[in-house]
């Protein structure tokens, strides 16, 4: 199977990510990865974060009429 | 007559603001004071696409469980962290008594997101081991005097 097939076939950030390694190496895909957290992160320290059914997710500003911001949170339990 | 206090919100009033809410796509049930609402989850456009149940008595804790795909499988024999029960799997939230979450909160605008972000962070855990969400960790019960420990989110793996 291709590279392509195998990127459009692989479903889950963590599967992406190592299809990603597989063909291009550790530090792209490690770099996209750092890069994606690192926007949520700042979104949601900046109160900028929304969710949306069907899109999950975004920082988009501004957001989609249709998200809901996401309020702080802090989560709980064994690490 | 207090108004500093908010309402809590009945199971009803939580019920119909999840099906009005057009970004908690998903089916419900309200029976008397419980509700059950279903919703999937994709929590990016790359993600996996999961299915979510989330079970809500008027008075208590919403609870959060992953119905599909099956976690614990995913995680291949580790641990899930932020959760209360590892299978079937109920997530960890919020921190109780932080005020995060309240019986007065909407659930769509609060539970909802939150477990989409769960999940976000969940699919970073299973490819670096790494928790990159933040959170705060119970006491080990065999040290119940040790203080909580708290993590900030990190931003990115490293």
């Amino acid at each position: 199977m291709g590279d392509l097939e195998r990127l459009t076939a692989a479903e889950g950030l963590d599967r992406l990510t190592k299809v990603l390694t597989e063909s291009f190496g550790q530090e792209p895909s490690g770099a996209v990865m750092q890069e994606l957290f690192e926007n949520v992160s700042v979104a949601r320290h900046t109160r900028t974060l929304t969710f949306a059914s069907g899109v999950g997710l975004t920082t988009a500003q501004p957001p989609a009429a249709r998200a809901t911001p996401v309020q702080n949170n802090t989560f709980f339990g064994a690490p | 007559m207090r108004f500093d206090t908010p309402r809590p919100l009945t199971a009803a009033q939580q019920y119909m603001a999840l099906r009005c809410n057009p970004s908690c796509e998903g089916r419900g049930r309200l029976r008397g004071n419980t509700l059950t609402w279903r919703f999937p989850v994709r929590p990016t456009p790359l993600s996996r696409r999961y299915s979510a149940r989330l079970e809500h008595r008027q008075g208590k804790s919403p609870q959060v469980y992953i119905e599909n795909p099956n976690l614990p499988v995913l995680a291949d024999g580790r641990r899930l962290p932020h959760v209360y029960d590892q299978s079937p799997t109920r997530l960890c939230l919020y921190l109780p008594g932080s005020g995060e979450f309240g019986a007065w909160m909407r659930l769509d605008q609060t539970i909802v997101p939150w477990t989409g972000l769960w999940l976000l962070y969940f699919e970073g855990w299973l490819l670096s081991g790494d928790w990159l969400g933040g959170g705060v960790h119970p006491p080990d019960p065999e040290t119940p005097r040790r203080r909580r420990q708290v993590e900030r989110p990190r931003r990115g793996q490293s």
